[in-house]
């Protein structure tokens, strides 16, 4: 639209001249009216063309005039003059959706978003004096130093000083009324058990692009749990007010979910694990309950733990859910299951006697010893004495598919179907490549790896009539197609031999209970350390409770205990017995045991 | 008849004119209306998640249970309890 620079006055000249003969043709009627009056003295005889010009000039600059409104508006380039303008008053907002809550089975919360503020600070324009610094270093929790460095940079005009703050405290920090600080709103994620439920539930984190679950429960429910952002258009009037607004798309606000979790047994485990752990000087310990009749996940605990409100300090070995992500060799703990393939293919009976003298078998060049010999047992009291010798035999004498079969039925060596980040298959290599050797050491729990979450589930089977269910990380209110895997013949005589290992005559004593019956198997086995078996032991104790009519299933282990005991009897059984009794009576189960006081019925006014 | 229908027109125009301006002012209202209210649910609902976790931060097992020790509540034992049955005893 500009004009080059040498015909500008050009035209402005044009204007003049144009304008000076207008006046001078007025000028001229005037004159020719008084011609008579000043004898036409002033009369100028001006050429024609300059009227013309003048009139031309006007005409075309009033056509360039309208083509660049047809232009601008017709059409033909109306998109500029659009943007420019919805620059001015449109404006496009991302939303984001708040998280979802997670809940217990009975409603408490036990993660959800609270409501936090960002402080922001512009280095640029950052005004204060030392004594507001000195306020504000100690509202933000930071050192002097640390302030002084943030802001220090003022290539930046964006630096966070800090996040995730307590409203009520960015509240006192606004008072400062500091010159280049802001607040912004953003929410915090809470987790009022804290180290109760860290390993279960995880926790999150911040990306480019929002909060998102990292860990645990969080990460794997981060489509329900997280939503999607939604995208908001607005129309501001000149004071940034909205008038108009309209969703390009909606947000989706992120899911409640309930877990099968029970609050008060979670926090039962996590305090009797951590106490054992204390107690026996423990590298790490672990318990999972799970309830036999719907195999909902009632609690998860791991220790060493953390706390999820101070991330900076996690430390791999302590946020890892040991119960679901390592493996180990269960030893003892899969005895019952050799046993019961045993029974179920009428190989043995209860009964059957085993004699197990003088406490070693040697099997081609490998001995398996009892660590206390007892000569002749029945098949009752294998199990109950945990004869690795009896074992073998019985386990010997079966074909290693029909070991293999029962063990992946009830979900070794796979990945279970769980919605835990980390779930690992543990290791059972197929039947068709076992040495005879390998078969009996299978058979007592070594040579095959497991998780505690894969043992807990597997005994499923002896607590429920001999079928097993998924282990369900949602509360379940729908019922579950149970898959059988031996008889509930033989499933009730693994519930009695279960039992006999906490007699007195047992392995695990120390497993019972008062008022309610329990069965369990312990297990005591060598760590591995470089293809060697070292002095270090995984110590552990599975059962379930109580046995009349079996509600939970309690898994417990406890990882190289250091305190002079060792034996899953004496180290696990105790633990088993905690969390089960707390367990039961939060639950409300009434107790079975014979030696509970029943009334005496008397006839009503008699 | 010819000279009035302009007229009426006119003021009809005029009349649908301040309408339309006046519906507008109220739509904007109503608007500004609803976005501050619309705020407000936003808040409550905000407090109302602060409120829950606190209230699952007071009832939380470990809370309880120290209450209870300080209160001076012992955990059931089992000795003490006696079983009513419910269902008649059975003849021996």
């Amino acid at each position: 639209m500009r004009l080059p620079a040498s015909r500008a006055p050009a035209r402005s000249r044009a204007t003049q001249r144009g304008l000076g003969a207008r006046a001078i043709e007025r000028n001229e009627k005037r004159s020719a009216r008084g011609a008579s009056r000043h004898g036409g003295l002033l009369a100028v005889k001006l050429s024609a063309w300059r009227s013309k010009l003048l009139l031309f000039t006007l005409f075309s600059a009033f056509a360039a005039l309208s083509v660049r409104v047809v232009y601008l508006q017709g059409g033909w380039s109306t998109g500029f003059l659009q943007r420019q303008g919805e620059a001015r008053y449109a404006r496009t907002l991302p939303e984001t959706p708040t998280r979802g809550t997670i809940f217990d089975r009975n409603g408490v919360v036990l993660a959800s978003s609270v409501p936090a503020r960002a402080i922001w600070a512009n280095p640029e324009d950052f005004e204060a004096d030392a004594k507001q610094r000195a306020q504000l270093a100690r509202l933000l929790e930071l050192s002097p130093e640390e302030l002084r460095r943030r802001i220090a940079n003022e290539d930046r005009s964006f630096v966070y000083l800090r996040r995730q703050l307590d409203p009520e405290i960015a509240q006192r920090v606004e008072a400062l009324h500091i010159v280049g600080l802001h607040t912004a709103k953003e929410f915090r994620r809470q987790y009022p058990e804290g180290s109760v439920t860290s390993h279960l539930l995880g926790y999150t984190g911040f990306t480019k692009v929002g909060e998102h679950g990292l860990e645990g429960v969080e990460r794997e429910f981060e489509t329900m749990l997280g939503g999607q952002p939604g995208l908001r258009h607005l129309i501001e009037d000149r004071l940034g007010h909205t008038i108009e607004d309209d969703w390009l798309h909606e947000p989706v606000q992120g899911q409640d979910i309930a877990l099968a979790i029970d609050d008060r047994i979670q926090y039962i485990a996590h305090t009797a694990v951590k106490q054992a752990a204390e107690a026996n000087a423990a590298h790490a310990a672990a318990a999972v309950v799970l309830d036999a009749r719907t195999g909902e996940l009632l609690a998860l605990a791991n220790w060493p733990d953390f706390d999820p409100a101070h991330r900076k300090q996690f430390d791999p070995n302590q946020v890892r859910d040991r119960a679901v992500t390592d493996t180990f060799e269960p030893g003892s703990t899969l005895k019952p299951f050799s046993i019961a393939t045993a029974i179920e293919s009428g190989l043995v009976r209860p009964d059957t006697v085993i004699d197990t003298s003088p406490g070693r078998l040697t099997i081609t060049d490998r001995t398996i010893t009892d660590d206390h010999p007892r000569g002749a047992l029945t098949v009752e009291q294998v199990v109950a004495k945990s004869s690795n010798v009896g074992t073998a035999k019985i386990a010997l004498q079966m074909p290693g598919q029909a070991l293999w079969e029962t063990l992946t039925a009830v979900g070794f060596g796979q990945v279970p179907q769980v919605p835990l980040s980390g779930a690992v298959p543990g290791h059972l290599r197929p039947a068709s490549t076992w040495r005879p050797v390998e078969q009996a050491t299978i058979a007592y729990g070594y040579g095959i790896s497991v998780s505690l979450l894969q043992l807990a589930h597997a005994y499923l089977v002896f607590a429920r009539d001999g079928d097993i269910v998924p282990v369900s990380v949602l509360r379940n209110d729908s019922a579950v197609t149970p898959v059988r895997v031996i008889s509930a013949e033989t499933a009730s005589k693994m519930r009695h031999m279960l039992e006999l290992a906490t007699s007195d005559e047992g392995t695990a004593p120390l497993a019972r209970i008062p008022g309610y019956r329990v069965a369990g198997k312990t297990g005591t086995a060598r760590k591995l350390h470089d293809k060697r078996y070292t002095d270090a032991y995984v110590s552990s104790f599975v059962g379930f409770a109580p046995v009349s009519n079996p509600r939970i299933v309690v898994a417990v282990m406890i990882d190289d205990p250091r305190a002079g005991r060792y034996y899953g009897g004496d180290v696990a059984a105790p633990v088993f017995g905690a969390i089960t009794a707390g367990a039961l009576r939060a639950l409300q189960i009434p107790p079975d045991s014979p030696t509970m006081q029943v009334a005496q019925a008397t006839a009503p006014g008699g | 008849m010819m000279r009035i229908a302009p007229l009426a027109l006119s003021l009809l125009l005029i009349v649908s004119a301040l309408a339309l301006v006046t519906s507008q002012y109220r739509a904007r209202e109503f608007f500004a209306e609803l976005e501050v209210s619309q705020q407000e649910a936003k808040s409550l609902e905000a407090e109302g998640s602060r409120l829950r976790s606190d209230l699952g931060r007071a009832s939380q097992p470990a809370i309880v249970e120290a209450t209870a020790r300080r209160l001076g509540m012992r955990a059931i034992n089992p000795d003490r309890i006696i079983i009513l049955p419910t269902s008649a005893p059975e003849k021996e």
